[in-house]
């Protein structure tokens, strides 16, 4: 192939600047040994206790699911006639009405934690069980009472009150509070009345303690309207015996005192209590 | 009868104070025709009602209630409205708060 081509002429050599010295590179120093990996012991388990079979899966790698932001501003979704979704998606469905796109949020109960909580607390209240009611006497039976206001108290967040009894109430009146204590009747303290009566009255009573602390201390319970109410009715309070068993059950603090008991009763009921 | 005739009597002779005699007089212009009659009676001639409603008499609720005459009055036209509701509430009884300065 190179005789086809001839000589090559490669003409006048060139001149070529001269290249600069290299300089020297310097040793590498040598590098300190690795050493080699100790595993770390697993209480409990000794060396060579256990082997990895040969048949052990890879583990899979899970990778971290990318975390997407909520949306602070949520626009309303561009609503297209039914001829426009045909259009666009050539399909034809039956329109979804937008409540039926999301379960309808649970309505909150107001203080429905609350009342759980403290029929939980009255349960556990070993004399309140009826055979046991039955068997004590009514100092006892008042040491009871007051265990109920006092776990009432603590979980409403407010002072408990001293419950005393009264042997000169009426046999029907079942109980009062008067600012400072509950007072119970001792007549039924002593009677064979059941024992859901007097945690009734109690709680019923301790609801009016619960309002006099709201009424006292602005801001315990933030329903202002409510509290104004209340301390309104403090002032004018309306009793069965002059106004009339009507007028007053349904006064402000009287109605809620009635509603708030009957609550806390009809749950313990439900939940077997007694049984 | 209307409220106006009413409250005066209230406040100085069975010693309501005015909201109170307030709130008692509209109830009984606005109460069933028969407490009305009975009422009449009462405030007229000081005539006590002999009647009797789902088991409740004018003498039960003054005398086992320890209900004054126009309480018992109100009571039993409760009674004959919501005889279910006023029964239940009377079966429980009812409670003492402390007054505070009733004007």
């Amino acid at each position: 192939m190179g005789d086809e081509f001839g000589e090559i002429d490669y003409g006048e050599p060139m001149d070529f600047p001269d290249v600069p010295e290299i300089p020297e590179v310097p040793e590498i120093p040598e590098l300190p040994e690795v050493p080699e990996p100790v595993e770390e012991p697993i209480p409990g388990v000794e060396p060579g206790d256990y082997e990895v079979p040969e048949d052990y899966p890879e583990p899979e790698i899970i990778e971290e699911p990318e975390i997407i932001e909520e949306p602070t501003v949520v626009e309303e979704p561009e609503v297209l006639d039914e001829q426009e979704v045909i259009e666009e998606t050539g399909v034809i469905e039956e329109p979804v009405a937008p409540e039926e796109l999301e379960p309808p949020e649970e309505p909150l109960q107001p203080g429905g934690d609350e009342i759980a909580e403290e029929v939980y607390s009255i349960g556990q209240i070993e004399n309140l069980n009826p055979v046991a009611w039955d068997s004590l006497g009514p100092d006892e039976r008042l040491q009871t009472l007051q265990e109920i206001e006092d776990r009432m108290a603590e979980i409403q967040g407010r002072p408990p009150v001293t419950i005393i009894s009264d042997d000169t109430l009426g046999e029907n009146i079942f109980g009062g509070y008067n600012g400072e204590t509950i007072v119970v009747n001792a007549n039924h303290l002593n009677s064979e009345m059941p024992v859901d009566e007097f945690i009734d009255t109690i709680v019923h009573e301790g609801r009016h303690a619960y309002q006099d602390y709201a009424v006292n201390n602005p801001g315990f319970v933030n329903n202002t309207e409510l509290v104004n109410s209340w301390a309104e009715n403090q002032s004018n309070y309306l009793t069965a015996d002059e106004y009339g068993q009507e007028i007053y059950v349904t006064q402000p603090i009287e109605a809620d005192a009635w509603d708030y008991a009957t609550t806390i009763r009809n749950t313990l009921i439900a939940n077997n209590w007694s049984k | 009868m209307n409220v106006n005739e009413l409250i005066p009597r209230l406040t100085s002779e069975f010693g309501y104070p005015l909201k109170g005699a307030q709130i008692i007089a509209e109830k009984l212009v606005n109460c069933t025709p028969q407490i009305q009659v009975a009422f009449t009676k009462f405030w007229e001639k000081g005539e006590f009602p002999n009647m009797e409603v789902e088991g409740y008499t004018f003498a039960s609720l003054v005398s086992e209630h320890g209900m004054k005459p126009i309480a018992a009055l109100l009571t039993l036209d409760w009674l004959i409205r919501e005889p279910e509701k006023a029964k239940e509430s009377l079966k429980k009884g009812h409670d003492v708060v402390v007054k505070k300065n009733l004007n």
